[in-house]
């Protein structure tokens, strides 16, 4: 246990200090089924009393995986593309065969704070698509989010699936996994649904403080990010995103996006609205490429500190002031290799968890109150 | 021809533009399976679909 110092963050302060559900889902001896593992993990996001009898022993490991924290995430199951898995999961026999003609996709719904009638949206993808059977590349999935989602799994203004190519014989991964040795935090609550894969980077669905022109507009805040990186071996050496929804592929291996925004300066509606770090329009703290982020600091008379720094998005040019996920999300950003994933971190008398998402290139670190 | 703004949007991907409200595009949506985004910009919206859309109130402006 060693304590953080929160330095340079001057802003208001929103602390909700909510509980979350805290799942470690740990893959087996040999690459897991992802439908399997996606069933898993909606099971546990809409159970009432999480607990590894959620896991079909199919999915994820039932014997190395733990419920860390069995407060209920929230959601509720809203449908799939999978005919057998709508309206409710299905318990049945594994998929051997995974589709190679369409993504398939789980999705759930869970209302925001400051109005019960508004939903988010969160969808799980199968990702993997293409003529390649080569193992390791079966066992990706995506998480994004949506204004809404059918029960049949028909999304309007889906945003970024991060993920792997379509086609082509080299397989660009940019997915989380679960393939052999894969480690997946699963951390959620009625706010928020964050996932981290040890090593190889996270995806969440993050809702924020809300705004006037929210209010205005009668739109839910929150916003989808993905940060991921190529893992060295088998599981591929490239990292592109995909965005198979809104069609723009990119040079790195971050997205993140809005939902439903309109600029009221010009009445113009974005379905979906990148705020990825590769736009101008956004100035935020909400994305961490740099490997120099968050450097260590010293306190007046030079003692060593850690920095962190809240997350927080600004879509300033289409008149939006700044949101914070910060607050809302018990969780922060800090510079990679401060611990060792698991870790306690105690920020003010909160006790945080310390993640290591990556492990080289856009390396981060992520603090998460799980408890 | 689209502006740059709705072509930056939705970069090469087929758009149309649909002539009807965004609850009668939902409806449109739902009943044939057909998951899309969409922009609206000075009133017309404009929708890039999973599968083409095929509707009287939907005409093709870019793609396939």
């Amino acid at each position: 246990m060693f304590e953080l110092r929160i330095l340079l963050w001057t802003a208001e302060q929103h602390w909700y200090k909510g509980f979350n559900m805290y799942a470690k889902l740990v893959v087996g001896a040999a690459d897991a089924n992802v439908y399997q593992c996606i069933r898993d993990m909606c099971r546990l996001l809409t159970a009432a009393t999480p607990s590894i009898a959620n896991l079909s022993g199919q999915g994820f490991s039932t014997t190395s995986s733990a419920i860390l924290d069995d407060t209920p995430a929230g959601w509720t199951f809203v449908g799939s593309s999978k005919p057998t898995d709508t309206p409710a999961i299905g318990d049945g026999a594994a998929d051997a065969t995974l589709s190679t003609s369409a993504y398939l996709n789980w999705a759930l719904s869970a209302p925001m704070a400051n109005d019960a009638t508004k939903l988010k949206y969160a969808l799980f993808t199968q990702s993997f698509i293409g003529v390649s059977a080569t193992t390791p590349y079966k066992s990706m999935f995506s998480l994004s989010g949506a204004e809404s989602v059918t029960s049949a799994g028909v999304a309007t203004n889906e945003g970024y699936r991060q993920g792997n190519s379509a086609t082509g014989a080299t397989i660009l991964s940019a997915n989380l996994h679960v393939g052999i040795g894969s480690i997946i935090h699963l951390i959620a609550n009625a706010r928020h649904i964050t996932i981290i894969q040890e090593t190889k980077g996270m995806m969440a669905l993050w809702e924020t403080t809300s705004t006037d022109v929210h209010s205005f507009y009668g739109k839910p805040a929150f916003v989808t990010y993905a940060h991921t990186n190529a893992v060295a071996g088998s599981l591929g050496v490239i990292s592109t995103v995909t965005v198979p929804n809104v069609g723009t592929a990119n040079a790195n291996v971050i997205s993140g996006v809005a939902f439903g925004v309109t600029n009221p300066n010009t009445g113009t509606f974005y379905g979906t609205y990148d705020i990825s770090v590769g736009a101008t329009k956004n100035i935020s703290n909400l994305f961490q490429a740099s490997l120099t982020a968050r450097a260590n600091s010293v306190d007046a008379v030079g003692n060593p500190k850690y920095q962190i720094s809240p997350v927080f998005l600004h879509n300033s040019d289409i008149g939006y002031p700044v949101q914070y996920v910060s607050g809302i999300v018990p969780i922060y950003w800090c510079k990679a290799g401060l611990g060792s994933t698991g870790d306690n971190v105690d920020i003010s008398g909160d006790t945080y968890t310390y993640f290591n998402a990556a492990n080289s290139g856009g390396a981060f670190g992520v603090l998460l109150k799980t408890s | 021809m689209l502006n740059q703004e709705i072509l930056a949007y939705f970069g090469d991907n087929p758009v149309y533009t649909f002539d009807g409200s965004v609850q009668e595009l939902k409806e449109l949506q739902e009943s044939t399976a057909n998951s899309y985004g969409y922009m609206i910009v000075a009133g017309v919206i404009y929708v890039r679909a999973e599968n083409p859309i095929v509707d009287s109130r939907a005409a093709l402006v870019q793609g396939v």
